[in-house]
């Protein structure tokens, strides 16, 4: 049996179940929807800035319910996953919802880049902030998925969203600061150690961040991270063992 | 090649406090029909769990020498946006089986086992408990495993179903092919079983081949229940 085969097989289940989830319909039209609106309402341009600061979510909600649920339920103790193979198994769906996601986000920029072309130019560091939002998803997909080692159904992506919003809530009641970490997040600069800590911890908490141009070097924390925590799965893959709950 | 197809050397296994098996040691011959056999809790099914690889065992070695490992678990659990056609097209994709062979391989099977093949366009969650055991073993005989691992081969079955499973272990058997199971319905064990592996409080108590019992007049009731009562309890 080829490892080709391994990953196609990989990628049948995980098509299978990503249709068979209805809410993601309803997310992937929230998701080209906010850029349609802005356009009509406002300009191509806004529709580019709100697409770029949301696709990376799309990763996001493609790694739901990614692995604890399946290892629950029973269903990895088939002749499909004998000897050891369910732990690949979960390891390359990491590749798959990746390349899902990437598909996806690539097809909808496609379509924003191509349907803007008369109205505005694009330029490199349109495309960089395409990237660093790749990065973000990337870093979505192995947080998300190492999460979904520990908490059951779809708590590995709602424990991500309580924590961006418990950061919403956070800016909002120091929004009447006049000094601070709103200012050096405005000007893009951060003048001492702890506010460089506290931006570092933002971008790990909201990788999106990165997408904006005067925050693009910060994709490498991103994609460190994101190597960190697929090494953390890949040593909870290791660890794992079928015990049906 | 060896006339094991299992070997399990040491095999140990915790679950918390409990040592559910500890230093197991035992071979499956290759061509036979085994049962394995123990009281409930007596590691059986960890011991089945460690040699699938489910399990990581805390110490000891399990040797497989199959190509094809089949397995049908006492409860089947199918994903559930799966449709029992899609599992099969899986199996027959992880096995290396042509597609054009499948429909023929999978009616010979279905009507084998008794299992009605309308159903496979459902999603193979919603079949009962019955079905969802035949089902299994429709998955399992597409791909003519060399080692075929049953947990408690027969629970959730009626009674035709039970002779329909122990004439393919027979005939699987007869085809050269090693059927290791697990269970505690000793009388219908006892029709096709040619080795009875024993286990108590996770270790080995008991390993022979039935036939050589009998004819050597070891024990004066060489039945799996006079051995069973004997050995594991």
């Amino acid at each position: 049996m080829s490892s080709r085969n391994d990953f196609k097989i990989t990628v049948l289940l995980t098509r299978k179940k990503l249709m068979s989830a209805k809410s993601l319909y309803g997310l992937a039209a929230f998701f080209a929807a906010v850029p349609a609106y802005a356009w009509l309402r406002d300009s191509p341009a806004a529709a580019l800035s709100f697409f770029l600061f949301l696709f990376p979510y799309v990763f996001l909600v493609l790694t739901q319910d990614m692995v604890r649920s399946e290892v629950d339920s029973g269903g990895l103790e088939n002749v499909a996953f004998l000897r050891q193979d369910f732990r690949r198994y979960l390891l390359e769906k990491n590749a798959v919802i990746a390349l899902f996601g990437g598909l996806v986000s690539l097809a909808l920029f496609g379509i924003l880049v191509t349907a803007s072309c008369g109205s505005r130019s694009f330029s490199l560091l349109d495309f960089a902030q395409f990237g660093a939002g790749l990065f973000a998803g990337l870093y979505y997909t192995a947080l998300a998925g190492f999460l979904s080692y520990l908490l059951k159904a779809g708590s590995n992506v709602l424990v991500i969203f309580l924590g961006q919003a418990a950061l919403a809530v956070s800016f909002l009641l120091s929004a009447g600061s006049e000094t601070g970490f709103l200012r050096n997040l405005s000007e893009g600069a951060f003048p001492d150690f702890p506010s460089l800590l506290k931006f570092s911890g933002l971008v790990a908490l909201l990788p999106n961040t990165v997408v904006s141009r005067k925050f693009l070097p910060w994709t490498f924390e991103v994609a460190g991270l994101s190597l960190f925590f697929f090494w953390l799965q890949y040593r909870q893959a290791a660890r794992l063992e079928l015990k049906k709950q | 090649m060896s006339e094991h197809i299992i070997e399990v050397k040491g095999l140990s296994k915790r679950h918390g406090e409990v040592k559910a098996v500890a230093g197991a040691d035992f071979t499956v011959s290759r061509g036979r029909i085994t049962v394995f056999l123990g009281e409930n809790g007596a590691g059986k099914t960890t011991a089945l769990k460690c040699i699938l690889g489910f399990l990581r065992p805390d110490a000891g070695r399990v040797v497989i020498r199959a190509d094809r490992l089949g397995y049908v678990p006492e409860h089947p659990v199918q994903f559930p946006w799966l449709t029992g056609r899609d599992i099969l097209s899986l199996t027959g994709r992880v096995y290396g089986l042509r597609e054009d062979a499948l429909p023929a391989l999978v009616a010979a099977a279905a009507a084998k086992l008794g299992f009605d093949d309308t159903l496979l366009t459902r999603r193979a969650q919603t079949y009962s408990h019955g079905n969802q055991k035949k089902f299994s073993y429709l998955q399992n005989l597409i791909f003519s495993p060399d080692l075929l691992i049953v947990d408690e081969p027969f629970s959730a079955l009626d009674p035709v179903s039970i002779k329909r499973v122990r004439e393919l272990f027979l005939e699987i058997k007869e085809q050269g092919r090693t059927v290791f199971l697990s269970s505690h319905l000793l009388s219908e064990a006892e029709k096709i079983a040619d080795d009875a592996i024993i286990i108590k409080r996770g270790r080995i108590s008991f390993q022979a081949a039935l036939g050589e019992l009998k004819k050597n007049q070891v024990f004066p009731d060489p039945s799996l229940e006079a051995l069973f009562l004997h050995f594991a309890s």
